[in-house]
């Protein structure tokens, strides 16, 4: 470590997971709760859930953390990455039950429609993403960003922004090398 | 040679044999589901190259999770969890033995591999799951010297290999390693003599037999 300050991660969540972790924390559990329960809720809605399954999955989420507080690693990832993984690997499983549930059932409904509320202040996200990535030329965090954000395969980018699937992919693997750079720098290793 | 050039694919030393960066980033932001993100994930479970790739992604989906502006949480949201963080958790599903000789696998292949195998001349073939749509995931157990009939594909493949290793045409695949294809590949990947090769496959569509060889196994191993 050198004398470089650590990027702007607000501190202290890794401690209160490794407290749950060793005691059973429940204020360490309450603070965790409110901080990224409303931010999990809230990447559950940019992604078209409704706010009844987001409020849901956001309470499962931040229950795993619980349960799962003694496998944390705080070597190998950030509290909110770690928390980001729960969240992404819970909204997969639902989405599994449902195509289950769907092929047991004949279809009587579309898919959710985003809720206005989610779109909006949809610009003050997209350039807040822009800042967590902000080192990337402008073309490598477009891709980036929209995988993220709208939650699309790499093949569907590149149909929606019009380019080649292999510029699509040279872009990733360069934002990647790039992102690794960054990674690198001294200081930022937490 | 740029800079960027020279970082792509550190301690990716044959790019052949792994998933692409994007297919990473679609596994990273869950984009990547079903069979094919099985596929690609028992690839991670033993390439360290590719998984600390997926962390760093992970780590900007992080960053952007921190960044997203906090949704209004129902009022007895806090309460309901501190409830719900009392009682006891469910028992967690015992993991399925891994089948001696292979890779680690994850634990709904290890489970799908105690199923009934379907054998046909030198090969054998356990789904893993169907759907959606024509989506199809199976283990595919091959015998030394023997492979699958040529055939085609109507749609994407993705393999990893769990066990041994096969070649398709002059490219060897060995344990671990991991190759997709688009729809326009026709070919006839066959184990290597040095023993019986196991792969996990994931499919976008059936296979389409060339010759009369394919014609007649496929619809035996449940694939065509």
């Amino acid at each position: 470590m050198t004398g470089r300050t650590a990027r702007p991660k607000p501190p202290g969540h890794s401690q209160m997971i490794a407290a749950i972790a060793r005691c059973g924390d429940r204020d360490a559990f309450a603070s965790l709760f409110q901080h990224f329960a409303p931010r999990v809720k809230s990447y559950l809605l940019r992604l078209g859930a409704s706010p009844e399954a987001a409020e849901e999955l956001a309470q499962e989420t931040l229950l795993t953390v619980w349960r799962r507080a003694d496998r944390f690693d705080p070597s190998l990832a950030a509290a909110s990455t770690w928390i980001f993984t729960i969240a992404r690997n819970l909204r997969l499983d639902l989405a599994r039950r449902q195509v289950r549930a769907a092929a047991a059932a004949p279809p009587d409904e579309a898919p959710p429609e985003p809720q206005p509320d989610a779109l909006l202040g949809a610009r003050e996200d997209e350039a807040r993403l822009v800042r967590a990535i902000s080192d990337l030329p402008p073309d490598q965090a477009q891709v980036i960003r929209e995988a993220f954000y709208s939650d699309k395969p790499h093949s569907e980018i590149a149909r929606e922004l019009d380019l080649p699937l292999g510029t699509v992919k040279s872009r990733v693997r360069l934002a990647l090398a790039r992102l690794r750079l960054r990674l690198a720098e001294p200081g930022d290793s937490t | 040679m740029s800079r960027d050039t020279v970082l792509t694919g550190v301690g990716r030393a044959d790019p052949q044999r792994h998933p692409s960066e994007a297919r990473l980033l679609d596994y990273a932001c869950g984009s990547l589901a079903g069979s094919a993100r099985l596929v690609v994930g028992a690839h991670l479970l033993t390439c360290p190259a590719c998984s600390r790739a997926v962390g760093e992604f992970e780590r900007v989906g992080g960053d952007w999770l921190e960044a997203l502006d906090p949704a209004l949480m129902s009022p007895e949201a806090l309460p309901l969890a501190l409830a719900r963080i009392d009682r006891p958790s469910p028992p967690a599903a015992p993991a399925a033995p891994r089948p001696e000789g292979w890779l680690p696998v994850p634990d709904a292949v290890a489970r799908a591999s105690l199923g009934r195998r379907r054998r046909a001349a030198g090969a054998w073939i356990v789904p893993v799951s169907r759907g959606p749509g024509a989506e199809r995931c199976y283990l595919l157990g091959m015998s030394a010297g023997r492979g699958a009939p040529a055939h085609g594909h109507r749609a994407g493949e993705m393999t990893v290999v769990l066990r041994g290793a096969f070649c398709d045409g002059d490219e060897v695949y060995g344990p671990g390693d991991f190759c997709e294809h688009d729809g326009s590949i026709k070919h006839a990947p066959r184990a290597t003599a040095t023993g019986d090769c196991v792969c996990l496959i994931h499919t976008d569509g059936p296979l389409a037999a060339v010759d009369w060889v394919g014609r007649l196994v496929f619809p035996l191993l449940g694939v065509g």
